[in-house]
């Protein structure tokens, strides 16, 4: 009898327990799944003051988005959201349209990679004039009302770049081809000045004034594959593939590093990469690819944000932010492997 | 608490606690019912405002477009009806506009509504122009005008679609994750369901059979009582329901069974021993009536003729002779007529009388008899034959063979509630042994003169009457001293039964 008893209220309350908690599950499952789809509608959003757009060239660019991240973050600490638009395979806008579109939407501040389009320049202004700031990244438009410059300096790029030319230059007499393969259009581009700077390195050293011969290709942007197939003719080309090709766009990197093995060439053709892909670090550090350059992008970030912050509040600020650049070799490559 | 609970349980009425029980279950399946539909019903309402957000964008967009092609209908007609079309377009979409966030956060939609918002704004601002000018024929600015409002235009209705075309992503992710918590809902509510059933059909189970089982116990033990075993009980329930009153009272009733059964079987064994008495007794009546008849032969004819023998010694003049035989007569005759029936004190002191006198003439006046009689006790009633028996005792054993004088005492006491009759004779007396062999039953020969009725047939007649053996009493300071024989008659009369037998 005691026994049954026993069993019937173990029973009871082991059910009343098990009832409980499949409440209790239920109940934070819900929760859970209530809160999910709170985030995507916007629920637990932070909100800002400030709305900036940032006007990028390739939304793919695994460069971009890393400068993006470091926008973003600092953004963030000076209460302000930015918001990324640029080139993708769904849209058909270009720069100017995205321009066009953020003055229309009475943004706070832009942050435009300047490519040199037709009317980008005068978008600047048109935005300048209607109060919103505009600083350019990575490529100057200095003739412009932007507010300021944060980037690379051209000059000091170009040297670097021809010494370390220099650095990987056969050392025997014949002579050498260096390729740059460019994708600004307009002739005083930070590119063509970088182009220029580096020929000038060639030229002014004696010993490579008269056998090394720069070459330089300019990849029209907005057509599909363009790189490729230019990437692809050099290496078909009677004259053979050049000695030294410098790049200045990941995709160029990926894809001439690519066409270097395809066509055999490792060792024959140095290729100077840009910006630190996966791909790009590996080839470094297995000597497959003779060096990287690397832009710190964190910087970048920092300091467009602190220009568009500082022109917003005290209506003026630097009209060139630097930013740091290194090359990244087959010495350092494992560290920012590591990073 | 907890023992209160169990105690207010406890007391409760069957009826009631079936109550409780399926209350209670229904209650449990009720209240989880209750959480899951709250459940579901939050899901549903989730779903519903999923789509509600897709479907004000629609709304939206088509208002916009009307704001679009009234403008353009305007600038290419100039007629007032497009132009009011056009301001009540634009006021509709100024008023759908409102509900589009303008604050800046870090979630795409909203940025994406926010830019619609303020794109919207300066696209208004400029379709006005346009208007204005239009108005104005100003016809370079319109066209201007018009062609960065279309470009504006194209920018909106991109940012619209993209918008809805990722809320659409959204809410089918939202949809899906809803679609996948109802079918776990779905799942969780079976098992509760499942568990609150399991749970409720073994308690009513367990209910049932505690309710059953001392039904059982109860029937069970009524058949074994039936058969007459008084000493089972049904094992008592400490529950105050129907039960536990019907268990207690059928163990209280099997209780006064036994106690019943017991009495009737007690006054069953009085009644029987009484009868048992009573048979011993009217064997000793009978017995003494026997031994009396023996001693006599024919005793009409016997008092027939000393009638005769008095009348001829009236003749005669013999008038000793005369009263003698009148007195034999008497005696005789008391002893025929009385023979099983009660007498009176007075009686028995009469047939006391007789029998010294006939004793006296037989034996020369050897006997001399005292007696003190307390007139006041002579009508109780006593068996008859008591004193005559004990009178002839004490001549024959005690006064017969003495050289002195014998005397013998008869006297009656009338005491508070018994009359005291003591006869004493100054006699051969006896040892004390003798006394004790006597009274336990040891008879002493019984002479030939006797009248045939001993010493014991009175004593055991004296205990049956009675029912008491504190009647007779008898005592003698030894030999040679006289013996006394005292009987303690109660008042009262004899038991009805007793009284009344052997007539």
């Amino acid at each position: 009898m005691d026994n049954r008893k026993k069993s019937l209220v173990l029973l009871v309350f082991g059910g009343l327990f098990s009832i409980a908690f499949l409440t209790l599950l239920t109940a934070s499952f819900y929760g859970f799944v209530l809160k999910r789809i709170g985030v995507e509608h916007a629920e637990n959003t932070r909100t800002y003051r400030y709305h900036y757009v940032m006007i990028i060239n390739d939304l793919d660019s695994q460069f971009w988005n890393d400068v993006y991240q470091s926008v973003r973050k600092e953004a963030a600490l000076h209460d302000a959201y930015v918001e990324l638009k640029g080139r993708s395979q769904s849209s058909e806008y270009n720069a100017v349209d995205f321009m066009d579109m953020s003055i229309a939407a009475k943004v706070d501040g832009i942050l435009l990679e300047f490519t040199g389009e037709d009317k980008l320049e005068e978008r600047i202004n048109e935005a300048a004039a209607r109060g919103i700031p505009v600083v350019t990244i990575l490529n100057d438009a200095p003739a412009t009302d932007r507010k300021s410059y944060v980037g690379i300096n051209s000059y000091e790029l170009g040297q670097e770049y021809g010494n370390q030319i220099l650095k990987i230059l056969p050392q025997d007499s014949r002579k050498a081809r260096v390729m740059m393969l460019l994708h600004d259009n307009s002739i005083d581009s930070n590119q063509s000045q970088i182009f220029n700077q580096i020929n000038n390195r060639m030229v002014t050293s004696k010993e490579t004034a008269d056998r090394i011969k720069v070459e330089e290709i300019k990849i029209p942007s907005g057509r599909a594959f363009e790189a490729e197939e230019i990437v692809r003719n050099l290496f078909q080309n009677p004259q053979g593939p050049p000695d030294i090709i410098v790049c200045m766009d990941e995709v160029d990197t990926e894809a001439v590093y690519q066409a270097v093995i395809d066509y055999n060439s490792v060792g024959r053709t140095q290729v100077i990469g840009y910006y630190k892909s996966k791909a790009a670090l590996e080839a470094v550090r297995k000597g497959t690819m003779a060096m990287t350059l690397y832009i710190d992008t964190d910087q970048m970030g920092k300091f467009s944000v602190q220009a568009l912050t500082e022109s917003i509040h005290d209506g003026r600020t630097n009209s060139f932010y630097s930013v740091d650049l290194q090359f990244v070799t087959k010495e350092n490559a494992s560290d920012f492997m590591s990073n | 608490m907890k023992n209160k609970w169990k105690h207010l349980w406890e007391n409760l009425p069957i009826a009631r606690k079936l109550f409780l029980e399926v209350a209670v279950t229904a209650a449990t399946l009720f209240a989880s019912n209750l959480f899951i539909y709250a459940q579901i019903n939050q899901m549903v309402e989730r779903m519903n405002s999923v789509y509600i957000s897709n479907v004000n964008l629609n709304e939206l967009s088509d208002v916009f477009s009307d704001v679009q092609s009234f403008m353009y209908k305007y600038l290419q007609v100039k007629d007032s009806e497009s132009l009011t079309d056009y301001y009540r377009a634009e006021q509709d979409y100024r008023k759908l506009l409102e509900g589009l966030n303008v604050a800046v956060t870090d979630n795409q939609i909203q940025i994406l509504e926010k830019n619609i918002r303020n794109m919207s704004d300066s696209y208004l601002a400029i379709t006005d122009e346009t208007v204005q000018a239009k108005r104005g024929q100003n016809v370079e600015k319109y066209k201007s005008s018009y062609e960065s409002a279309l470009k504006l235009y194209q920018f909106i209705n991109h940012d619209i679609s993209v918008l809805n075309s990722r809320q659409f992503k959204n809410n089918s992710a939202s949809y899906q994750t809803l679609q996948a918590a109802l079918q776990y809902l779905e799942v969780i509510s079976t098992v509760i369901l499942m568990i609150v059933m399991v749970i409720s059909l073994t308690v009513m189970m367990m209910m049932t059979k505690d309710i059953v089982t001392p039904l059982t116990n109860l029937a069970h033990t009524a058949k074994l009582v039936g058969q007459g075993n008084f000493h089972v009980k049904v094992p008592t329930l400490s529950t105050g329901d129907e039960l536990g009153i019907v268990t207690g009272t059928f163990n209280q009733m099997v209780d006064s069974l036994d106690e019943y059964v017991n009495k009737i079987k007690e006054s069953a064994e009085k009644e029987q021993e009484m009868k048992e008495r009573e048979l011993l007794m009217e064997n000793h009546l009978k017995e003494a009536q026997l031994k009396y008849l023996q001693s006599q032969i024919n005793p009409h004819f016997l008092f027939n003729s000393l009638n005769a023998g008095v009348q001829l010694a009236m003749m005669e003049d013999a008038e000793k002779t005369s009263v003698f035989m009148e007195k034999m007569a008497d005696f005789f005759r008391y002893n025929v007529k009385k023979g099983s029936r009660d007498a009176t004190i007075r009686e028995e002191v009469e047939a006391v009388e007789n029998y010294v006198y006939i004793l006296n003439v037989r034996f020369a006046g050897d006997i001399r008899y005292h007696s003190k009689i307390d007139e006041e006790a002579m009508d109780f009633s006593i068996p008859s034959m008591i004193l005559q028996p004990l009178v002839e005792n004490a001549v024959n054993h005690g006064i017969r063979n003495i050289e002195r004088p014998g005397e013998i005492y008869l006297t009656v006491e009338n005491h508070v509630e018994k009359i005291e009759i003591r006869i004493k004779d100054n006699g051969a007396g006896m040892e004390k042994e003798t006394l004790d062999r006597i009274l336990t039953g040891g008879q002493a020969a019984e002479g030939v003169n006797s009248t045939g009725i001993g010493i014991h047939n009175v004593i055991s007649r004296l205990e049956l009457y009675y029912n008491d053996d504190g009647i007779f009493h008898m005592f003698s300071d030894g030999e040679d001293k006289g013996t006394t024989v005292v009987l303690r008659i109660p008042k009262r009369g004899g038991d009805v039964h007793v009284s009344h037998t052997g007539s």
